[in-house]
């Protein structure tokens, strides 16, 4: 059966992407931006962030939708990175102890988390915010009260003045941009940080690679269905609490490559807007609650990412006003989640409508499956 | 006993923590000098500024809805109905009914729209609630910029345009309900009468709403559809009408905490106003799907003690402002432990 | 007959088991062999990775007994060499715990070539290259700064009692 290119039908599934690119085209001239800058801002921030965007995969894969509680992840990377500064530990190696550190960090969080999802099934999204609100607070705990008290702190520089507690702002100097800098090409006349691509393209190999291992295999399968999965032997529970310690792990190492990139670190703020802006750039990129694909990443870290570029100077342009370019785009990245995440719901529903239709009378037309993807 | 113990796992042990653990702190406030009169009636004053906001979330719990984490669309129709209100020069009574006047219809409005949308959606209400109100926020600070506000007492001094982000209610309404027929005992103590009447009003129609014919189909929509449909009600429509009642109430609700507040935020500030309105329900014994008026009043009456007490009380006690972090811990705590409940009522 | 089936099925429950066992403490080993692993690695990372910093001193020392070099090009693991003139004064990062240190002068100097183990848990190294040049294994002592506590208010830490603004941090 040849399948036809079906023009309509490919615009109403890539809705959210093909809005976001008649946007983006149309306020990149406004803003008056030369290419050569768009483009080493666009290298930079796919270096910077596709790592944090990855950590979706797994979650969206074992149909537990859209891990809100990656921000775990990126909490466990900062405690990583605040030892690595106290210790004076720098480049790459403080990078690599920031991993080190925070990988037990990040497995015991996911591992909790996965175990509070899996006592939330079918309201994972919401759950997955609220708890990394509920970790928030946690980490504010152990950060601001009990890191210089409880937990030795040697730096006297990164410490409050009162004794106990950690500065809002900590200096990242000592590993600033020492993975972009490893290897950084100059092509063009634009950097590329080869080292941190380096990284994000062996993530990717190994996410290719372990979809076709037996525990990946196991994770679509509980994504597709989970009684179905659960009467074949495969343990459900375990498994979705594996994807969400993997998606943890992912994010922590992700959050530190993200601020190597940035060089300083806001201690309590860091992380908030981690999880919007990965939930952000994989649906921009057209992934759905239940399919994303590596293009997917790639495609919306570039998209999304070239709005927060041009947005306020198009917003300066065009009102004389650059914070309402900055509205502007900050509504559009809301709007992109909550169009996404609605046409989801739509198409879930009407492809169990069309079911039952299907069943009432006997005759389905496959194509007609309410464009499940 | 056991009758205690079944009560307790149907109450749920966070929410007879929480309860203790408020009046462990009354009782021990007067030995670290704080002034129990003072915390008191600072309580029933966030009590009644919070009191509608949380009374929102219930039509939309009943008629299976959800936790209403889009309440920042009702926030932004009292928003619009406050400044209008202000605009037009409306001040006093006239002023606040004025802009509950305004904003009702806007609230409707919204409402009427936004349930459409849920019923789209449904068993994906929360998530895309949450994300609805946070979009329609951003696009309504877009537009406090460009509306063509011009009331000085609103619009930024030296350009001429655009609301301020936060706007004094001094010449206005501000404290109208709060100082009307208030009580005063002793040194620092007052009873916002006219505030904790208002919401008591209000939640006394919701009340009676519930006892109403629509009312009753829409409990009967929330916690069994098939059988509602089955009686010939519509629940499209009853999930319409308690969307469109959460955001007018959610309109109100904003309101009034303005006027005890003082002040109109404008911009972000609505953001994330849902979640301790969310908290203090389910503080209050709400599940879900499932929430009553005394679930409101000693929630909002436990959450806002616990947001009053902590400060003071932990920080003579501990030396240092722990305050944030109990709050922080605790609202979002209860959240989680709601939504990881193994409820009765199946979905 | 049902005796022997039984004492099949019972020696293939034994099997079962015994294979089970040997499944369990062969995935003990694993997880103690990565645990192992991980300790290791990260003390490895710990101690390699410390970064301390260097004063290079170049100064007469016991009043002129050590003179300091006119002029010393000092080379430290394989950092760009640093020029010195006399009373000089020079600081730089290095990252690890063992160093070399090379220097190249026209003075005279009775060494030009050390090697020399930082001391574990230190930040901070003084080192003395007239010392050095002379032949004194002591050219290097620790340097502890004693901070004092910066006096300044630090900000309060952020109040979520205010909505998280959107920062456009990204």
């Amino acid at each position: 059966m040849k399948k036809k290119f079906d023009f309509r039908r490919f615009i109403a599934d890539n809705v959210v992407v093909v809005i976001f690119l008649i946007l983006t085209a149309i306020a990149t001239p406004i803003s008056g931006l030369s290419a050569n800058y768009i483009l080493q801002d666009i290298i930079t921030r796919i270096g910077r962030n596709s790592f944090l965007v990855f950590s979706l995969l797994l979650p969206i894969m074992a149909g537990m939708g859209l891990n809100f509680g990656m921000v775990l992840g990126a909490m466990a990377g900062e405690i990583g990175l605040i030892f690595a500064v106290d210790w004076n530990i720098s480049g790459v190696w403080g990078l690599g102890f920031s991993v080190l550190v925070g990988l037990p960090i990040a497995i015991i969080l996911g591992w909790a988390a996965g175990a509070v999802l899996n006592r939330a099934k079918g309201r994972e999204m919401a759950t997955g915010y609220i708890l990394g609100f509920f970790m928030d607070g946690v980490y504010q705990f152990v950060v601001l009260y009990l890191m210089g008290s409880l937990i030795p702190m040697r730096s006297l520089a990164i410490t409050l003045s009162r004794g106990y507690g950690i500065r809002n702002t900590l200096n990242l100097d000592s590993v600033r941009q020492s993975l972009d800098n490893m290897m950084m090409v100059k092509l063009f006349g634009l950097n590329f940080p080869v080292g941190t691509f380096i990284i994000v393209g062996l993530l990717c190999v190994f996410i290719v690679w372990f979809r076709k291992t037996k525990l990946g295999q196991d994770m679509r399968a509980i994504g597709q269905d989970q009684l179905v999965s659960n009467a074949s032997g495969i343990p459900v529970e375990t498994t979705r609490i594996i994807a969400i310690v993997m998606s943890t792990v992912l994010a922590m190492i992700g959050q530190v490559i993200f601020l190597q990139n940035m060089g300083n670190m806001a201690t309590y703020n860091a992380h908030r807007q981690t999880g919007f802006f990965a939930v952000a750039a994989i649906l921009v990129g057209g992934a759905s609650v239940t399919k994303a694909t590596i293009p997917n990443v790639f495609v919306g870290v570039v998209l999304l990412h070239l709005m927060y570029i041009v947005m306020p100077r198009a917003g300066a342009e065009l009102f004389g006003s650059a914070q309402i370019g900055e509205y502007f785009r900050d509504a559009f990245s809301y709007g992109a989640i909550a169009l996404a995440l609605v046409l989801h719901a739509w198409r879930k529903r009407r492809g169990v409508e069309i079911d039952r239709a299907g069943l009432r009378m006997n005759t389905v037309d496959p194509a007609a499956k309410g464009g499940a993807v | 006993m056991l009758k205690i113990k079944e009560f307790a796992a149907d109450f749920g042990w966070p929410r007879i923590i929480i309860f203790f653990f408020l009046i462990t702190l009354f009782i021990v406030a007067p030995f670290v000098g704080v002034s129990i009169s003072m915390s008191l009636s600072d309580t029933l004053n966030r009590f009644g500024q919070n009191a509608i906001l949380v009374l929102a979330l219930v039509p939309m719990v009943q008629a299976g809805c959800g936790l209403n984490f889009g309440l920042p669309v009702g926030i932004i129709a009292g928003l619009l109905g406050a400044t209008i209100a202000m605009q037009i020069g409306l001040t006093g009574w006239f002023g606040f009914f004025g802009a509950v006047a305004i904003c009702l219809p806007i609230a409707a409005l919204f409402g009427w729209l936004y349930g459409q949308l849920l019923n789209k959606v449904k068993g994906e209400e929360m998530t895309i609630a949450m994300y609805v109100g946070f979009s329609l926020v951003t696009f309504f600070s877009i537009l406090w910029l460009l509306l063509p506000y011009s009331s000085p007492a609103m619009v930024w001094g030296y350009t001429g345009k655009g609301l301020r982000t936060t706007i004094t209610l001094d010449n206005f309404w501000s404290r109208i309900l709060n100082d009307f027929m208030a009580v005063r005992i002793g040194e620092n103590f007052v009873f916002p009468t006219g505030m904790i009447l208002f919401a008591l009003f209000c939640a006394f129609l919701v009340y009676l709403f519930f006892r109403s014919k629509t009312g009753t189909a829409m409990t009967a929509v929330g916690s069994n559809p098939d059988f509602a449909r089955a009686g010939g009600v519509s629940s499209d429509k009853m999930r319409t009408i308690s969307v469109m009642l959460s955001t007018m109430l959610g309109a109100v609700g904003i309101l009034v905490y303005q006027q005890s507040f003082g002040f109109i935020q404008m911009y972000q500030a609505p953001l994330f106003m849902a979640f301790p309105a969310v908290a203090a329900l389910l503080i209050g014994g709400a599940s879900v799907n499932k929430a009553s008026m005394l679930n409101v009043i000693v929630g909002t009456f436990l959450f806002q003690g616990i947001l009053t007490m902590t400060p003071s009380v932990i920080n003579s006690v501990l030396q240092t402002d722990m305050s944030e972090v109990i709050r922080i811990v605790l609202s979002n705590g209860m959240i989680l432990y709601a939504l990881t409940r193994k409820t009765k009522v199946t979905k | 007959m049902s005796g022997a089936d039984n004492s099949e099925a019972d020696r293939n429950a034994a099997d079962r088991n015994a294979a089970r066992s040997a499944v369990r403490t062969r995935r003990r080993f694993v997880k103690a062999g990565l645990l192992v692993l991980y300790v290791g690695l990260t003390l490895f990372v710990f101690i390699n990775g410390r970064s301390h910093t260097f004063l290079l001193d170049n100064k007469s020392l016991n009043d002129g007994a050590i003179p300091a070099l006119r002029r010393v090009k000092v080379f430290i693991d394989n950092q760009k060499p640093i020029e010195l003139y006399a009373r000089d004064r020079e600081l730089l990062m290095v990252r690890g715990q063992g160093h070399r240190i090379r220097i190249e002068t026209q003075d005279p100097a009775n060494r030009l070539e050390a090697k020399f183990t930082v001391p574990f848990g230190n930040d901070m190294i003084l080192i003395s290259i007239p010392k050095m040049a002379s032949g004194a294994d002591d050219f290097w002592e620790q340097f502890i700064i004693h901070y004092e506590r910066p006096t300044n208010n630090d900000a309060p830490p952020p109040t979520l009692e205010e909505p998280v603004p959107i920062e456009p941090t990204l």
